[in-house]
């Protein structure tokens, strides 16, 4: 006996509710929860809901185990996924390039004012980044793992240093300072990238 | 899972020879093909078999294809050439293994 799609929706927002909130072990665990009840159904002659309950009265702490593990391992992927981007030819290529535009501007117009254009650079990349993690988050919209941790670790990372500790503010060597400014503006580009390249992978896998 | 100390350690090489006698699988079928070989005597829980799938894929022994089955999505994992050879090196240890225990178990068996 299958399932409807109605009754694959309601394991879908049984296991939203419990607190699975990404979309891609979502799918995994209702396809299996899916293929145990409809054999319950079959074998026990349970309809849909009391097959369910006492195969997720057996199973869910397993569940709920199972989606811990996962979303460590997503954090340690975003992480790991981030670090190799740095890494890459084209963003270190992009850091220079970051830094060559402030120190050119400097040295062509005497009453540049370099804070105020990292400051607006920097929000063109935190407005987005930031606010789809919120928004998500708040909203409990759809999200995947990885993308979602990358997004994450990217608030995280900007906040403190920028935002909390305002390390531009301590830093008066010029050279330091665009350094400093390259890193930060670069790394929000890295993320961007990544975060799009990601969702895009995700919604091409799962079509959605 | 049973035995769970003993066994834990052969859980993915459990999965991989799985996925290599049958080329695809998806989760709940590994679980179902486990309890029926072994006659219900071993189950594997979901919270010991799926991150162990993902384990594997993030080191990239296994990949995964999705299909869309019975109204939803089904993701399926098989062996990459990484993980096919990884199996054999796998099974050669724990065949090791096996024989290693039956020598030290097997005096005391025979004094019985």
């Amino acid at each position: 006996m299958k399932l409807t799609k109605e009754e694959i929706l309601f394991i879908d927002t049984y296991l939203k509710n419990s607190g699975v909130m990404y979309l891609d072990i979502r799918y995994e665990m209702m396809d299996h929860i899916a293929s145990a009840v409809e054999q319950k159904m079959e074998t026990d002659n349970d309809i849909f809901r009391y097959a369910l309950k006492n195969y997720m009265l057996e199973h869910k702490n397993e569940f709920l185990q199972s989606n811990r593990k996962y979303m460590e391992l997503a954090g340690r992927r975003a992480m790991i996924i981030l670090l190799k981007s740095i890494i890459k030819p084209i963003f270190i290529g992009m850091f220079i390039l970051i830094y060559i535009f402030f120190y050119g501007l400097t040295n062509w117009f005497s009453n540049f004012d370099y804070d105020s254009l990292f400051q607006i650079m920097s929000f063109v990349f935190i407005v987005p980044l930031c606010g789809i993690f919120l928004y998500k988050h708040f909203t409990k919209g759809e999200k995947f793992s990885v993308a979602d941790k990358i997004l994450g670790l990217y608030c995280i990372l900007n906040y403190f240093p920028n935002m909390v500790f305002r390390i531009q503010d301590k830093i008066h060597n010029i050279n330091w300072l665009f350094l400093y400014y390259s890193i930060i503006l670069g790394f929000a580009v890295i993320t961007f990238y990544t975060y799009i390249a990601l969702v895009k992978s995700y919604k091409t896998r799962f079509e959605v | 899972m049973k035995n769970s100390q003993l066994y834990k350690g052969s859980l993915t090489t459990i999965v991989m020879k799985l996925l290599e006698e049958n080329g695809r699988m998806y989760g709940y079928e590994i679980t179902q093909k486990v309890k029926g070989i072994t006659k219900g005597e071993l189950k594997i829980t979901e919270g010991a078999l799926y991150p162990a799938l993902h384990k594997l894929e993030a080191d990239g022994v296994l990949e995964v294809e999705v299909e869309n089955v019975d109204n939803r999505l089904r993701k399926y994992y098989k062996l990459t050439e990484k993980g096919t050879t990884e199996t054999v090196n796998r099974l050669a240890e724990l065949e090791d293994f096996i024989r290693n225990m039956q020598t030290l178990v097997q005096p005391k068996l025979d004094s019985l």
